[in-house]
């Protein structure tokens, strides 16, 4: 059977919550919501998600931080997807040799998003 | 007894020269005497007693001298009375009287000559005393003084004058070699300490022409000329002079000229050290003017960035989730209920937008801009003297005339004095290819009817094009390599949001005019 994939989105903004949550609604997969990376790393059952999109800059721990506690984790960790308004080199190279699968920048292009969605997901 | 001095006790001839003085003037007078009283000689013998008086008024007081005259008197009497007992010879009464009237008139003008020559004396310490005080004063003072000799730089000056010379700055700017000759011609008296230690501790030899210690540039000593030439009789400037040791100083210098031209000779002129205090206010004046640009840019800056951000995320989902509307809407059937959702989105990010820059805008006009009243000339002077060094760099005149009788306006000083730079640095920048001796900054504060006060900066550049002057006050309109030409547009608002305003023309003379009306009363919500 085939299963629906399940993105994460872990963002502090509910306006870019709502609209990732709708848009990848629009593409036929499910979503997951988390308001923080503390959120995302207490919560149950992750294994299901397919596919992260973080926002780099949050209170408390950031995108890069989350990043690195997962790469430290056994578990398996899915393609990781960042969105920031602050798309600097070192931020980008820090996130790329963290392992993420692509680095966009806010706000973001919608079909390069979509795109980057589907080349994650049939990894 | 005083009374009883009959020698004068401040004797200015020798003791042995008086007492033969006086003896002969005895002997004189016994022999007048002997022959007025034994002989028959019909003539006014007793005049000759004249001879003792005058002989003896050098060493008797004016009571000694009285009491000469009164023997002398009496002596004649005697003389008449032994010679013509109470015969009424007409005669030799005649001539008795002839010789009282002599030695009377002669005592009278001895005592007199007396008394004036004291007078004299009195006078004369007098002036001595104040001689004294005078030199005490300019040998002590702790103000640098001169005495120079400007009589013959007048001279000179006058000869141009007669020549038809009216003009002396015009003149000096045609004849560069006037300004040398004329520090040439005016040699220095005296000079007192202090004046010796502003120099850097010259010997007084050395101090005698200023040549050295004049800089070359200096304007104030032109303008030192111009006042002995308009014949002015107090002159008063900030002066440049280059000390010994070739460090440059900033003095202020007065001169009183004296009311008699003849006293040209020695004039006083005075000089105070201002170094330290200009240094120190230039410094202040640009510490606050860094202080309210930097505090202004960071204010500017953190409030764009923040602005930026908080934009960025209803934006950010505003276009995802018109972008999300129009799939849903594509779908076959459209997916309506989901349009109606992403709609909905839609519209409350595009509040929250608009709730953001309306909650900035609030913020920034919380912070209250001070009120103050101020002089206008005041910030002008201000501004010229932070601006000083650019205008000396770029050679430049400036001038400042105020129409008698400007109040103060109340105003926000940092918005005028943002515009004053704005206006000062293009002129600046617009005499870039105006010849040195040209190039002038005039500034001018009068009346604007009711409505407060103008201020005319006018340069004497190649003034404002046609195309310049429609658009002068657009943004991004400049002519400027290097500008952004937000300048006069931001200055216009800043004006106008006051209640007064910023008009551009050319002056009929030549070069540009900007000139702005500043309400009595700032407008401020």
């Amino acid at each position: 059977m085939h299963k629906t994939p399940v993105i994460a989105i872990v963002d502090d903004d509910r306006s870019i919550r709502e609209a990732l949550d709708d848009l990848i609604l629009s593409c036929g997969y499910h979503s997951r919501l988390f308001t923080s990376a503390e959120e995302y790393l207490a919560a149950q059952e992750l294994a299901s998600i397919d596919c992260m999109l973080v926002d780099v800059k949050m209170p408390g721990l950031t995108g890069l931080e989350l990043q690195a506690v997962l790469n430290e984790q056994d578990a398996l960790k899915p393609p990781m997807i960042f969105m920031t308004s602050y798309s600097d080199d070192k931020t980008r190279a820090a996130a790329m040799t963290g392992g993420a699968f692509a680095f966009l920048g806010k706000p973001v292009n919608f079909d390069q998003l979509v795109q980057c969605l589907e080349q994650a997901l049939k990894q | 007894m005083p009374s009883l001095v009959l020698v004068n006790p401040k004797r200015r001839l020798s003791a042995r020269y008086e007492i033969g003085i006086l003896s002969f003037a005895f002997a004189l007078a016994t022999t007048v005497f002997y022959l007025d009283t034994f002989t028959d000689i019909h003539s006014a013998l007793a005049t000759l007693y004249v001879i003792t008086l005058l002989l003896s008024a050098e060493t008797l007081t004016e009571r000694g001298t009285l009491l000469m005259t009164a023997v002398c008197i009496v002596l004649s009497i005697l003389s008449y009375a032994a010679a013509h007992g109470t015969d009424a010879d007409l005669a030799a009464i005649l001539r008795l009287t002839v010789a009282v009237a002599a030695i009377s008139i002669t005592c009278a003008l001895i005592i007199r000559n007396h008394r004036a020559r004291l007078d004299l004396i009195k006078f004369n310490a007098a002036l001595q005393s104040s001689e004294e005080r005078y030199r005490t004063i300019f040998e002590q003072s702790r103000v640098a003084l001169w005495e120079r000799d400007y009589s013959e730089v007048r001279a000179s000056l006058m000869r141009l004058k007669s020549q038809g010379v009216v003009d002396l700055r015009a003149y000096a700017r045609d004849n560069p070699d006037f300004i040398a000759d004329c520090i040439a011609r005016i040699p220095t008296v005296a000079a007192n300490a202090a004046a010796l230690e502003v120099l850097g501790n010259v010997s007084a030899q050395n101090a005698g022409s200023m040549r050295r210690y004049i800089a070359h540039d200096d304007e104030t000593f032109l303008d030192l000329m111009v006042a002995i030439f308009d014949n002015q009789s107090y002159f008063e400037g900030k002066g440049t002079i280059i000390t010994s040791d070739g460090t440059t100083k900033l003095v202020l210098l007065t001169v009183g000229f004296p009311v008699d031209v003849s006293n040209f000779n020695r004039v006083i002129v005075g000089m105070f050290d201002i170094t330290e205090r200009e240094l120190a206010q230039k410094a202040l004046f640009e510490a606050q003017a860094e202080l309210a640009l930097a505090s202004r840019a960071a204010t500017v800056g953190a409030l764009s960035a923040s602005l930026a951000h908080e934009l960025n995320q209803p934006l950010g989902a505003i276009v995802v989730n018109a972008q999300t509307l129009q799939r849903w809407l594509d779908r076959d059937p459209p997916d309506l209920a989901a349009v109606s959702r992403s709609a909905e989105r839609i519209a409350r990010d595009s509040q929250r937008a608009s709730d953001i820059i309306r909650s900035t805008r609030s913020m920034l006009s919380e912070r209250a801009p001070v009120l103050e009243a101020m002089s206008l000339a005041n910030l002008v002077n201000e501004t010229q003297a932070l601006m000083q060094s650019e205008l000396s760099k770029n050679r430049i005149t400036f001038e400042t005339s105020e129409a008698p009788a400007i109040t103060n306006v109340t105003a926000i000083r940092i918005e005028l004095q943002q515009v004053l730079i704005n206006l000062f640095t293009n002129a600046i920048q617009a005499m870039a290819a105006t010849p040195e001796e040209l190039r002038r900054i005039s500034v001018t504060i009068e009346p604007a009817g009711g409505q407060g006060i103008r201020v005319g900066v006018l340069d004497t550049g190649p003034g404002l094009s046609p195309e310049v002057l429609k658009n002068l006050f657009k943004p991004f309109c400049t002519t400027k390599k290097t500008g952004l030409g937000m300048g006069l547009a931001i200055c216009r608002s800043m004006l106008e949001a006051r209640g007064g305003s910023l008009t551009a023309s050319n002056h009929p003379g030549g070069g540009a005019l900007f000139e702005m009306i500043v309400p009595m009363e700032a407008v401020h919500e």
